[in-house]
């Protein structure tokens, strides 16, 4: 038997206009403080779009609280990290063919009422990924100072390898049209995978664009990334992305799709 | 200083037979013990002269060095080994967590259907 495509959705008439089917996807590890505001609030400023939670084996309430706010869960039996749980939303995206995914952290820090605009520009601008970054513009996000200093050094690193400033490459706040879905699920980093991917869109030919956005504090739980693992954060980040520029050039498939 | 390896190569051949150790990992293994054992045997003939090229005055202490260095190549298997279970780990999470959303989905449907039916 096969589903052709997400029975959450509503079948558009063929004869309208085809409408961009828009999939929000939320990775949530442990997130059962912020994860049901999370979804109301995303409901509430794109109320067309499907939301997918994708529960990286949280010991808490996460899945139950997603479940109860509406959201299709898609429950990994065991934490795959940050990286492959986002994989499996770009699966999901790619299996009922979505025109457009949103990448939303389930810790509140991104704040959905960007979305419509990050939509948008994803449309207008003619990019395959629009990556919403703190660093454009000041809007008053407050950074530790030591990971300050490595997101410079980050996006330092980035920007001279993908020949193009690249602001705030550790953001998670990104949509991306049919093509970087399709790329995203075949193969995506998996432990810090922002930074990583800057550099393989940009190899893949996939084009980025950064636009501003405003972060808030996270509502409840821990940041994943302690003082400590900052170091090794970096290492591995940067480890990661030299190797991999002595792999093949990565390619992006499918037909471009701009509205 | 045979005594060691041989019985450790028969450990290995008897692991395999109950398959408590899969043939292809114990092709390293097997590979090692026998050629610790095959230098214990030839001490004359392979392994003096091979720690004398070696720099090593006292012969079986190049044993240790040879078994070190195997050791490194089995370790650096067993990461490749372990990396490789771990993308196929991913990717069946990843299914699993795909087909039970689908299959909730379905049961959803089927029961909003039984209900009109009823």
């Amino acid at each position: 038997m096969k589903v052709s495509s997400a029975p959450s959705i509503t079948h558009l008439d063929s004869n309208l206009q085809k409408e961009i089917r828009i999939l929000v996807i939320i990775p949530a590890y442990n997130e059962e403080q912020s994860i049901g505001k999370v979804i109301t609030r995303v409901r509430e400023v794109v109320n067309d779009a499907d939301i997918v939670v994708v529960n990286d084996g949280s010991k808490d309430e996460t899945a139950r609280l997603a479940d109860i706010q509406g959201a299709v869960v898609l429950n990994l039996p065991h934490n795959l990290g940050i990286g492959s749980a986002m994989q499996t939303g770009f699966l999901y995206a790619r299996e009922y063919s979505y025109d457009v995914a949103v990448q939303v952290d389930g810790d509140g820090q991104h704040d959905p009422s960007e979305i419509p605009e990050i939509i948008q520009t994803l449309q207008s601008s003619g990019a395959d990924v629009i990556i919403g970054s703190r660093y454009i513009e000041d809007r008053g996000y407050i950074t530790p100072w030591a990971r300050r200093m490595g997101i410079i050094f980050l996006s330092g690193v980035i920007s001279l390898l993908v020949g193009k400033r690249v602001t705030d490459p550790t953001s998670g706040f990104r949509a991306l049209n049919r093509r970087a879905i399709i790329f995203c699920a075949a193969d995506y980093p998996f432990d810090y995978p922002e930074p990583e991917s800057v550099v393989l869109f940009q190899r893949a030919g996939l084009k980025i664009l950064e636009i501003p956005v405003t972060m808030n504090p996270r509502y409840g739980g821990q940041s994943s990334i302690t003082p400590l693992r900052s170091g090794y954060y970096m290492v591995k980040v940067i480890l990661a992305i030299l190797i991999g520029l002595l792999r093949e050039h990565p390619k992006a498939e499918g037909e471009v799709i701009h509205a | 200083m045979i005594v060691m390896p041989a019985f450790m190569l028969l450990s290995v051949v008897e692991m395999v037979r109950r398959r408590r150790l899969r043939e292809d990992y114990s092709l390293l293994w097997i590979a090692t013990f026998s050629l610790l054992v095959i230098l214990a045997i030839f001490r004359d003939i392979l392994l003096d002269p091979l720690a004398q090229s070696m720099g090593i005055a006292y012969p079986p202490a190049a044993l240790f060095v040879i078994g070190f260095g195997l050791l490194l190549i089995l370790s650096l298997q067993f990461s490749t080994a372990l990396t490789k279970l771990a993308v196929q780990n991913k990717q069946a999470a990843q299914h699993i967590a795909l087909l039970t959303a689908r299959v909730r989905e379905l049961e959803r449907h089927f029961d909003e259907n039984n209900e009109l039916l009823n």
